[in-house]
């Protein structure tokens, strides 16, 4: 019985780490992250040149 | 194992994040009324877990790891900077296992932008009170109609939209992000349009 629970456990914390969508990355994944988010974000607002960009516009209309 | 694999980073891809921000839900782009505090539920599509996300605005970016399937973050707009009008939060959230990253555009009404319109974007026709997103596929052509002629300011880094009445503005949607202000002639009031111009839309594959 001990040996059946034993060998139970680590498949159940798998089971939990699974359902509950909980995992470890490494340094290097992490890494890997930032990277493509550094890449993707430049093509995407980057916020303070979007406000930049709108403030821009506003000047421009509250001068008519 | 590497994790920039499914998606190519040099794509700009639909926002398609599950989102439901203080009870209002949508799907990749939101524009919900002005507030002190958002509660922002995150549910990526395809059940994919997110490892690392991260929501970015104007004045600061913020990290959460190992966030699981599902998961809300707090944004609490900095008074003077954030809750201006002009500061969007956008949300990338990234799976490191079967890489199906998900992103989001959040628009936060406030009191500059009070000229109402009327929006045919991506097959939905609805209201906006002054602040609105449309996303698209690039190029494919949207409405917005305003109840009272309008000045487009022509500053912007994307351009004027065209118009023949300067009240319906008929456009294909550019790519990317763009921002377009408008101003009413009669009432003085600002509106601003974001279009979102996505290159391919995310599909990702599941085991």
């Amino acid at each position: 019985m001990t040996t059946i629970l034993t060998a139970a456990i680590p498949i159940i914390l798998k089971l939990l780490q699974w359902a509950f969508g909980k995992s470890d990355i490494s340094k290097e994944q992490k890494e890997a992250f930032l990277k493509f988010y550094e890449a993707h974000e430049k093509l995407g607002n980057q916020s303070v040149k979007e406000m930049d960009d709108i403030n821009k516009q506003l000047e421009e209309l509250k001068k008519e | 194992m590497t994790t920039q694999q499914k998606l190519d980073p040099l794509v700009f891809y639909s926002r398609d994040m599950g989102l439901n921000v203080n009870g209002y839900k949508s799907s990749g782009t939101i524009v919900v009324p002005k507030n002190n505090k958002y509660k922002i539920k995150l549910n990526p599509p395809g059940y994919a877990k997110m490892d690392f996300i991260i929501l970015k605005t104007c004045h600061k970016e913020i990290s959460v790891e190992k966030a699981g399937r599902k998961e809300t973050i707090w944004h609490e707009p900095n008074v003077g900077i954030e809750d201006t009008g002009l500061c969007m939060a956008e949300i990338s959230a990234l799976e490191h296992k079967l890489g199906r990253h998900s992103f989001a555009n959040i628009d936060f009404e406030s009191d500059l932008f009070q000229l109402p319109s009327l929006v045919k974007c991506n097959g939905n026709t609805y209201n906006s009170r002054g602040t609105t997103i449309c996303q698209s596929k690039e190029g494919l052509v949207q409405v917005i109609e305003f109840p009272e002629e309008v000045i487009p300011a022509t500053t912007g880094k994307c351009g004027v939209l065209p118009s023949v009445d300067n009240k319906t503005f008929k456009y294909k949607t550019p790519n990317r992000i763009c921002s377009f202000i408008f101003k009413g002639k009669v009432s003085g009031k600002f509106a601003k349009l974001t279009t979102i111009g996505y290159e391919r839309l995310a599909i990702r594959k599941l085991k």
